[in-house]
């Protein structure tokens, strides 16, 4: 099991009005977690990213993500939203499925960032979407991305 | 044919791979070789080489930052665009550089 993500880390049921609401959330799953010396800090890292442009990805899918020094260890959370919220994707698709990268400042070289890369990768495999969407629980959507780092 | 690719972002963690995704997906499709270069947080991956660099028709340089060891790409045709449009429009791409190249 790679520590990067957990059932902790997952929700199913993420209810938010906007996009912001939807990384407010995601960021206390991982500050829940412990992964963040300073949710703050790294909130503002994941705003201003998502400022610059969106990071709807196409495809429903949506991947905010921070570098702080806010963020002790890196870690992904994951949403899948019940109502598909505006994101400003280039296909104009609403999106459904979200991932909130945290990744410390001083990371390279670091593993975890290898791994950040291989999730990346994989958004685009529309298996993984479909099961994603699919999946019946919390366990089942951590096994089904646990699976791409193995 | 064969293409070559470099590929950055900003953070360095998500687009840069996901553009090589794309890219080496849209490649694959039509038959094509492709080398992709990765520029992202964790370093240079899968970097390219003198000879990828000679035997390439174009190189296609997706980058919203500069890219380094950009003076390895002069003299061979450059195609620039910003990694969005990469993962967006990555089709296109290797269908305009098929188009142009193809014997």
């Amino acid at each position: 099991m790679n520590e990067i993500i957990n059932t902790n880390l997952i929700s199913l049921d993420l209810e938010a009005k906007n996009k912001e609401e939807i990384i407010r959330k995601m960021a206390k799953l991982i500050e829940k977690n412990g992964n963040l010396d300073s949710y703050d800090d790294y909130l503002e890292a994941v705003l201003t990213r998502e400022n610059k442009t969106s990071t709807g990805v196409g495809s429903e899918i949506s991947i905010p993500h921070g570098k702080s020094k806010g963020v002790k260890k890196a870690a992904v959370a994951f949403a899948r939203l019940d109502k598909a919220i505006d994101w400003e994707s280039f296909d104009d698709k609403k999106v459904k499925l979200v991932f909130l990268l945290a990744v410390p400042e001083a990371s390279k070289g670091n593993e975890h960032l290898k791994i950040l890369s291989t999730l990346s990768r994989n958004l685009l495999n529309d298996n993984f979407k479909k099961d994603l969407l699919n999946a019946e629980n919390k366990e089942k959507v951590n096994s089904i991305i646990q699976n791409i780092f193995a | 044919m064969k293409i070559i690719a470099v590929t950055a972002c900003p953070t360095g963690v998500a687009h840069t791979y996901l553009a090589a995704e794309s890219l080496e997906k849209s490649a694959k499709k039509r038959g094509v070789e492709i080398k992709v270069e990765t520029q992202g947080s964790i370093g240079i991956e899968n970097e390219l080489t003198e000879k990828d660099i000679e035997s390439a028709v174009a190189v296609i340089i997706a980058a919203d930052v500069n890219i380094s060891k950009a003076d390895r790409f002069k003299g061979i045709p450059k195609l620039k665009l910003d990694v969005q449009k990469a993962i967006k429009h990555s089709d296109q791409i290797i269908d305009k550089i098929i188009d142009k190249f193809k014997e």
